[in-house]
């Protein structure tokens, strides 16, 4: 890799005038140093010197690395050069990859209020599926709060479930709101209390949906090619265009990979087939669990809102699979994406 | 007469040449605009509006804009009123036939997740050829969802019991502070919402992300927001972090200023997110804009770059009695002298 280092500060000069002008039992000099970030004694290196080391005057040198920007184009493209290695229906995962890993999570948002308190709206998920309840908590720090309820309203303003009280302690109010049948689409948590003679309403959004289809079953694996194929049976509410994710775990609950399939369904039983290409297996040959699964009833035009479907069981158990019945076959990314590497590798040579 | 007719031939041949990024075309999807919440503007006042945001650097280098109106929803009237037009058009026009580069700034970079997801499927519906697009530029990207959405929501339903320099900060983002019935895609941008909208498409297009660590309102929202922000976005979001949590940078081995040290910094990021460049002095509007505010630091380490490079040393001069410490400063050529948006333009022409 081609580096440049300029040292900014003219170390040797600053050294040099400092040799002759500063004065050995003074203060310290690092403030007439133009360095942009303080720098404080390691805290080892300091209780390990000697006394005298650590009273002793410090100087505070910068350098600054120029670098040509194609370079970071240049680990770009080999990082995604990496990610084409392996097919997009079939995505590795790791323990860092969390939104992959819980694609349903709720990240709850505090609110500040008066006098240094707080309010944060805390669900267990953030996409609920009918019959499910909705169980919401209030957590309040800092304020004597009482009157607390809770509601659901469809953001269409349509439907809404009655007011339901929240109890709890002082710092932590729940309730459980049932739903009704017909509720599909992105709802309001509004949460209601009281304080100083005060009302406050806080707002969450979720989404509620009755299912467009359910996942009722998994068949045998099968290996055709480079894959393992897993077909999973689907009971189709609403005919559409569907995209399906589930995480596939090893039996030790080990994440291994991220499955995507996307088909066209007509309604009644119907079959999607996900595959975990070899390579994402890393020589696990099972048993493996599939979980986390998404089903999708995607927009077939502009301003047709998401529908979802639903899971007959949370996860399943895929049984033993040979894995030498798969081939070792390289994948080939398809030309749109070798475009979109050579795009990046253009940019890393300009 | 004749002579400006030439002129203007000229301009606009000029304009044609540099209307690209690589030599491809390029598609701009602006961000949030919060004056639209009051305003409500449609039609010709929204393609106005567009015009202006992207004026001081971008407008003139691109082929398209897809302008909206900030008070509508995403996957509501801002797909089939604003985005859907736009992308029949690029698709009739061939404009993308052999690709095209999506800019993006703030809630554009939202936008156009939600575009890459559903484009091929609609256009295909409508029996039209789907776009290429080959890469997207997101700077000071809210695909992520934004803190201050949240707040701005919760405040808008009424401020009885709320922390007054929260809605100081929020009026001094927003201009003034929403009703329920006009929050529109604030709602989007609520960090819940925003991550799971679109949240992976299948389509693996490179989002390239330009992030900003300074503040356009002297660093009153950033109090509300977690980790660095550049004034309206945290950096889990610019980034395009895996995860809504507090980071100090989009790297683990380099500060927003360039400074090669240890980090908070994302573990993983959404697919296909890369960030590329960041600066501590670019708020979140400079990103966009044609002024360097600051140096610029490169977003991505390479491994080899720190292998065997200290990133910070200390040494004790026994013969002189004093301590020198030494801290290295990642910096883009040329980014004291050219804004950020110039540097990634530049780099691509």
């Amino acid at each position: 890799m081609k580096k440049f280092v300029i040292i900014c500060t003219g170390l040797s000069a600053l050294l040099a005038g400092l040799w002759f002008f500063y004065p050995r039992q003074n203060a310290d000099i690092a403030a007439l140093t133009p360095a942009p970030a303080q720098t404080d004694v390691p805290a080892l290196v300091a209780s390990a010197a000697p006394a005298a080391q650590a009273a002793a005057p410090k100087i505070r040198v910068t350098e600054k690395v120029p670098e040509p920007i194609a370079q970071s184009f240049k680990l770009l493209a080999s990082a995604y050069a990496d990610e084409l290695s392996l097919p997009a229906y079939s995505r590795p995962l790791s323990a860092d990859d969390q939104h992959l890993l819980q694609p349903n999570r709720y990240i709850p948002q505090s609110v500040p209020l008066t006098a240094g308190a707080s309010a944060t709206i805390v669900l267990p998920k953030y996409r609920f599926s009918y019959p499910e309840p909705v169980p919401v908590t209030l957590e309040i720090t800092g304020l004597p709060v009482f009157d607390v309820s809770v509601q659901l309203i469809a953001e269409s303003g349509s439907q809404h479930s009655d007011s339901v009280d929240m109890r709890g302690t002082a710092e932590r109010f729940s309730a459980t709101l049932k739903p009704e049948e017909d509720w599909n689409g992105a709802f309001e948590v509004q949460v209601s209390f009281s304080a100083n003679g005060k009302t406050q309403q806080l707002k969450t959004g979720i989404a509620y949906y009755n299912p467009v289809a359910t996942i009722v079953g998994i068949n045998d694996s099968l290996g055709v090619g480079t894959d393992m194929q897993i077909p999973v049976q689907l009971e189709v509410k609403q005919p559409g265009f569907y995209r399906l994710r589930a995480n596939l775990y090893t039996a030790a609950r080990e994440p291994l990979a991220l499955l995507t399939a996307t088909e066209k369904l007509g309604s009644g039983k119907q079959e999607i087939t996900l595959r975990a290409y070899k390579a994402v297996l890393r020589n696990n040959s099972g048993p493996y669990i599939l979980t986390s699964f998404v089903l999708e009833k995607r927009p077939a035009h502009p301003g047709e809102q998401t529908q979802y479907g639903d899971s007959a069981q949370p996860e399943y158990q895929l049984d033993y699979f040979t894995l030498d019945q798969l081939s070792d076959d390289p994948w080939q990314p398809d030309t749109e994406e070798l475009q979109r590497l050579q795009f990046l590798q253009q940019m890393a040579e300009n | 007469m004749k002579k400006s007719t030439l002129l203007l031939l000229a301009g606009l041949m000029s304009f044609g040449s540099q209307a690209a990024v690589g030599g491809y075309p390029v598609v701009l999807v602006h961000g949030f605009q919060p004056d639209n919440l009051a305003s409500k503007p449609t039609g010709s006042q929204v393609t106005t509006n567009g015009s202006e945001y992207w004026a001081q650097y971008w407008r003139d280098r691109a082929d398209v804009r897809i302008d909206w109106p900030s008070q509508e929803r995403i996957a509501g009237k801002i797909a089939s009123d604003y985005v859907w037009p736009k992308l029949q058009q690029l698709s009739r026009n061939g404009t993308c036939r052999t690709g095209c580069i999506f800019v993006s700034h703030s809630t554009g970079d939202l936008v156009t997740r939600y575009i890459i997801d559903n484009q091929a499927l609609w256009l295909q519906n409508a029996g039209l050829q789907p776009l290429n697009i080959v890469a997207s530029f997101d700077f000071a990207g809210a695909g992520g969802g934004v803190e201050l959405a949240d707040l701005a929501v919760n405040v808008a339903g009424g401020s009885g019991l709320i922390d007054a320099t929260l809605r100081l900060a929020l009026s001094l983002w927003l201009g003034e502070i929403p009703t329920p019935a006009n929050v529109g895609v604030l709602n989007d941008l609520r960090v819940n919402s925003a991550r799971q909208l679109a949240s992976f498409p299948d389509a693996r297009v490179p989002r390239l992300r330009f992030a900003g660590a300074g503040s356009d309102f002297l660093g009153a929202t950033g109090a509300f927001l977690p980790g660095e922000d550049d004034g309206v976005v945290a950096s889990h979001s610019s980034c395009g972090a895996s995860t809504a949590a507090s980071f100090n940078s989009c790297s683990r081995t380099v500060a927003f200023d360039g400074k090669l040290t240890s980090v908070s910094g994302p573990s993983g990021f959404m697919p296909y997110h890369y960030p590329l460049l960041m600066s501590d002095g670019y708020s979140h509007s400079d990103t966009i804009a044609n002024s360097a505010k600051d140096e610029i630091t490169a977003a991505n380490s390479g491994a080899s770059y720190l292998n065997g490079d200290r990133l910070q040393f200390s040494t004790y001069d026994e013969s002189r009695g004093w301590w020198i410490f030494s801290s290295r400063y990642r910096v883009v050529r040329n980014s004291n002298s050219t804004s950020m948006s110039a540097l990634v333009y530049q780099a691509a022409n």
